[in-house]
Formats: structure tokens, C-alpha cells, sequence
């Protein structure tokens, strides 16, 4: 069924389109962030080769053939080639551990990274430490604006304040994290 | 520039096209930036919201209505619609006329992209049809707009005039095979861009799309530029044995 329903979209999309390509960026957003932080430590870099990505998808998207096979390969293999791109327009060499070459449409992208699984769990533990010593009402906007992803207008009606005090509290909040010398350090662990 | 000046701005979530222009050339600021974006995604902000945001709300108008699909459609029903609105002026004046020729405009056309009559600048394709030929002018775009090519030719890109000093030429080229991205050297008149490549590398009857579109020195990609509101102008290269 999903199978079906991901050959469908693969069509769509080749047949071209707004709604086609929305509904690819949807089903595929996630994947292309992944692959792409492959490439860059720097997430300014990474968002910058994320949109390059993605309007370079929407160039070619009538180049794409769904008889050569589904969509996320392609989508695959135009990552890596225009995250090389960006790094040889750069004169930069790739990150150790990305294959000069690809002979399989960038299968090894989809593995996870070798510290992936540490990070993440490490990182959990202390933004839960971080969040315990909050106060209240900056514990919530945690929870509200980052890990919801509402927007500020949201916050201000859930929490009974005004939009302003939402994006204060959230600043606040963001500022205090990156301060914090323990996930700090893990941050920089990570990125290195 | 400081991160004093942007420092209030990064910390507000206020990154908008200029100060992401700023960087992309100051590290100082870029390595701030990182801080509180990579604390914002260990905090649970994966960062997918502003990334849709980017793509669709700063720039609707490459993903309206261009594709094979709905674009074409949305296109023939407008030209259904003209005719019929004509015949009906038509039937009620009771004249017959002949209706001169509609401008015919493409449907398809990419953010910002230009009148390749009215670019700015000439990009030359100079080549040899083959190693050890003569170099000569194989096209003049984007105002040919299109040209062939020998899947053996070997190529190497011209501006003219040069770029104004702290400006750039960005090439793309684009097939299905290869893609690559080029930038103008200097120049007096007539400056290069990128170096010679080899045709044959974007496939054996490829059809390349070449954009190009002058920037600020600093802008280190032709989506950058179109993003901070450079026109491309647009042409083919058919490689046809």
C-alpha cells in the first residue's frame, strides 16, 4: 500500500507541478537534511545546501524519470552531487568520511553517521537536565515553541501573554542553552 | 562588520536575506549563528519549519504553476477561455475579423529570471569542435538562446564586458548526467569563466541549461544570488552528434 502510494507521488512528480513538488518536499524533507549534514558541520552551511537542494530538484524535476526508478534515489544522488558541488565551489574537500566517489547513488547517506546514536542520546539527557532547571513558565515555552514548533501567536494564547513576551521568553530560553557549558560542549563534540 | 551589529538580530530569529548575505563572508558571525542554531535543534527545533518557510513562502514564485502538469493545463484553459471570449465579441458585432498573432509568452519561466535579449552581459562560447581543432565562436548567449554543440567540443566560457570590480559572473551549467557551477575571473573586456570542459561529460545528446546572472563578488552560488534578487538569464546548449 505504501509502496503504492510513494510510486504514485513518484508519477506526480514527474508529470511536474507545484502540488507535486510540495507533496515531495514533504515526504522527502527530512531525508535531504540528513543527507546533507553528511557534507557540512555547519548549520548555517547546512540550510544553505538544504534550499540549494531543493530548488535544484525543482529545476530538474521534469528531467526525472520514475522508469529509472523511484524518486528517493534521484533525490539521493542530486544531494550528494550538489553538496560536492558546493564544497568544490568552496575549494573544499569533503569531510572525512564521504566517499570521493559514488558508484551506488550515494547509498551509504542513508546509514546513520558513526557517533549519531551517542549524540542523540547523550544530547537528550542533558537537554532534559537543562529543562528541569527552568522556571516554569520558560520550561513551557521550551516545550511549546521548539519541540511543538508553534508559532508565537500560539504560545501567547495557550499561555495567556502576548506575543512579545513569547519571542522574549524563547530568546531567553535559546540564549540560556547555548550557554550552558555541558551541552555546550556536547554541541561542540558533535560538530567536530 | 562586527557580530556586535548582527548579534541582536541572530539572537531574535531575525535572518533574513541580508543577513544571511553577511554570513556567508563573516565567520565570526557564522560560527555565532551555528551555536544557536545547533542549541535550537538540541533543544527539538529541527529547524524544518524555517527551512519551508525559505523555500515556499520567500520564494512561491519557481513553484507556481510551472510544471509539465497543472502549469500546461492552467495554460490551456486560459487559451480555451481567450478563444471563446473572442468569438463571443465575434457572434455580437456580427464582423469578421482576423485576429492578428498573440504574442507567445513562456509559460515556464524560473524566479527571476530575465528578457535574454536585454541581459547585460554577452556570454561567449568559444570551443574547438573536436582536440586539436580550431577555437571558434560557438554561440553568443543568452540572446541566441540556443545552440548546438559536438558531444566531442571542447568549451571554454567568455563574459563580455568583464564584470565591475566586486561583481561576479555565476554560471550554471545543468543536464540530466552532470551539473556545474562556474564563476567569472578577471578581465578587461572579455574575462573567462570557470575553465575549458569537455561537452561529452553531460551526456551524448544532453540538453544543457546554461543561467547565468551577475552578483556581488561574495555571493558564493547562483541560487544565492537569485535569492538576494539577481536576474538569470537563461539558454540551451544541445549536444547533438
Amino acid at each position: 500500500m505504501a509502496e503504492a502510494a510513494t510510486s504514485l507521488l513518484d508519477a506526480r512528480f514527474a508529470r511536474g507541478g507545484r502540488d507535486a513538488f510540495v507533496e515531495a518536499y514533504a515526504a522527502h524533507a527530512r531525508e535531504v537534511r540528513h543527507w546533507v549534514r553528511r557534507f557540512f558541520s555547519s548549520a548555517f552551511e547546512q540550510e544553505e545546501a538544504v534550499q540549494e537542494v531543493w530548488l535544484t530538484a525543482h529545476r530538474m524535476q521534469s528531467l526525472y524519470d520514475p522508469a529509472k526508478g523511484p524518486l528517493k534515489p534521484w533525490l539521493r544522488a542530486l544531494s550528494a552531487n550538489r553538496c560536492r558541488e558546493l564544497l568544490r565551489a568552496a575549494s573544499r574537500r569533503p569531510p572525512v568520511g564521504v566517499p570521493l566517489d559514488d558508484v551506488s547513488d550515494a547509498l551509504w547517506l542513508d546509514a546513520p553517521g558513526p557517533d549519531d546514536a551517542v549524540h542523540s542520546a547523550a544530547l537528550r539527557v542533558e537537554v532534559a537536565r537543562f529543562a528541569a532547571g527552568l522556571p516554569p513558565d520558560e520550561a513551557r515555552v521550551l516545550q511549546l515553541c521548539f519541540v511543538e514548533q508553534r508559532s508565537h501567536a500560539e504560545v501567547a494564547k495557550e499561555l495567556g501573554i502576548d506575543e512579545r513576551r513569547s519571542k522574549y521568553l524563547k530568546q531567553k530560553v535559546l540564549l540560556a542553552a547555548s550557554r550552558d557549558e555541558r551541552l555546550r560542549a556536547l554541541l561542540s563534540e558533535s560538530r567536530s | 562588520m562586527s557580530l556586535a551589529l548582527f548579534r541582536e538580530r541572530l539572537e531574535a530569529g531575525e535572518v533574513d536575506a541580508q543577513v544571511r548575505a553577511h554570513l556567508r563572508s563573516c565567520d565570526e558571525c557564522r560560527a555565532h549563528y551555528d551555536l544557536l542554531a545547533q542549541t535550537a535543534r538540541a533543544l527539538g527545533d529541527d529547524g524544518a519549519k524555517a527551512e519551508r518557510e525559505r523555500l515556499f513562502l520567500n520564494h512561491p514564485s519557481p513553484l507556481v504553476g510551472e510544471g509539465r502538469g497543472e502549469g500546461a493545463r492552467a495554460g490551456s484553459h486560459r487559451r480555451v477561455l481567450a478563444i471563446a471570449l473572442a468569438a463571443g465579441i465575434l457572434l455580437v458585432a456580427g464582423v469578421s475579423l482576423v485576429l492578428p498573432p498573440r504574442a507567445t509568452t513562456p509559460e515556464v519561466q524560473l524566479r527571476g529570471s530575465g528578457d535574454a535579449t536585454a541581459a547585460p552581459f554577452s556570454l561567449r562560447v568559444y570551443g574547438k569542435d573536436a582536440p586539436g581543432q580550431k577555437v571558434r565562436l560557438i554561440a553568443d548567449l543568452p540572446g541566441a538562446k540556443e545552440a548546438s554543440v559536438n558531444p566531442r567540443a571542447e568549451l571554454q566560457l567568455f563574459v563580455k564586458p568583464a564584470p565591475k570590480p566586486g561583481e561576479v559572473l555565476l554560471v550554471e551549467l545543468r543536464a540530466p548526467l552532470k551539473s556545474a557551477s562556474l564563476r567569472s575571473g578577471p578581465g578587461d573586456d572579455l574575462a573567462p569563466v570557470g575553465s575549458a570542459f569537455g561537452v561529452g561529460g553531460f551526456g551524448p545528446q544532453a540538453r544543457i541549461e546554461v543561467c547565468a546572472a551577475l552578483a556581488p563578488q561574495a555571493t558564493p552560488t547562483l541560487a544565492a544570488a537569485l535569492e538576494a534578487g539577481s536576474t538569470q538569464y537563461c539558454s540551451t546548449l544541445l549536444v547533438t552528434p
